[in-house]
């Protein structure tokens, strides 16, 4: 079974994932801020990583760069609000494997996260 | 500071531009029509907000705020009436709730429902003037409109820059501001950054 990893400081929308895709088989392991996803991470070793950018304690970019320290293969999605066209570029320069804006549609994060471990 | 008609009409086009993005994640998070009034910007002082706008004379208002720094410093706000927040929250969660005052649950779905919007127009903007803007997280603030405003710029001179909005969902006449507070200096910056587009 696929590991996830979410990472996100919104109860809503670590909610809203979970609810998007508990029924796909995944094991989901969630975190509130980059610190403890980190951490998780290190805990789990999950297949792939699911991460919002602004968050209190380390935020996305800083955890996207702690994960590449260690794998540079896991696949990391950022999924954030932030719609610069200079973040995605940011994000994509330090590794992540794609860039979903929220709100997100429950199709659109099933079909990155198939193309995600189909490459796998 | 005195916009010029030129420079009030290119922010109102990319607030617009902004808004209508918001609106589109809007519409995607309830699952309904989203109309959003065309906005009205004006630009005040501190000392003069609350003349400015009557619904910010209200003593709580159940906010959103997001300090942003890049090319221009500041802070935006997305301020409801506490009875408009509401509805908006149970819209998102699809929950009816009983009690008039805002819980914790109900504070962090209308943060991440705020942060949505505020990033939808602030990435607007840092898409239109291709500069990068750093934002902090979003948080929920209730009580009067000067408590969204850091201490230390809380000075009568503070220039404040107010988008007047309109949401309008599902007929439910959900009201919002979206406000921005430029640091001392900042709003000259922007405008100065508008210039550039225009030229």
């Amino acid at each position: 079974m696929a590991k996830i990893l979410v990472v996100d400081d919104s109860n809503f929308q670590r909610n809203q994932i979970l609810r998007a895709i508990k029924d796909d088989g995944y094991e989901i392991v969630t975190a509130e801020n980059g610190k403890m996803g980190f951490d998780l991470f290190e805990e789990h070793n999950p297949d792939c990583v699911l991460t919002d950018l602004n968050m209190p304690e380390l935020d996305g970019l800083g955890l996207l760069q702690l994960i590449r320290e260690k794998d540079a293969n896991v696949p990391v999605i950022v999924l954030s609000s932030d719609t610069q066209e200079l973040t995605q570029e940011k994000c994509k320069n330090m590794g992540a494997s794609d860039f979903m804006n929220k709100p997100f549609k429950k199709d659109q994060l099933k079909a990155v996260l198939e193309k995600v471990f189909k490459k796998e | 500071m005195i916009l010029t008609p030129d420079q009030e009409d290119a922010i109102k086009e990319f607030i617009n531009i902004g808004a209508g993005h918001a609106a589109r994640a809007l519409s995607e998070l309830t699952e309904s029509h989203v109309k959003l009034s065309i906005p009205a910007i004006k630009v005040v002082k501190l000392a003069d907000l609350q003349k400015e706008n009557e619904s910010f004379t209200q003593e709580i208002l159940s906010s959103v705020r997001i300090n942003f720094k890049g090319f221009t410093d500041g802070t935006a706000a997305l301020v409801f009436p506490p009875a408009s927040a509401l509805k908006l929250v149970s819209l998102v969660s699809d929950e009816e709730f009983g009690t008039p005052d805002m819980d914790s649950v109900q504070a962090g779905i209308l943060t991440e429902i705020g942060n949505i919007i505020l990033n939808h127009i602030l990435g607007a903007i840092g898409n239109i003037f291709q500069q990068h803007l750093e934002y902090n997280v979003a948080n929920y603030v209730e009580g009067e409109i000067i408590k969204l405003i850091e201490p230390d710029d809380s000075t009568p001179d503070l220039v404040i820059m107010i988008i007047d909005t309109q949401f309008n969902l599902k007929d439910l006449e959900i009201t919002g501001d979206v406000v921005i507070f430029f640091k001392l200096g900042s709003l000259a910056k922007f405008v100065e950054a508008v210039e550039n587009v225009l030229s």
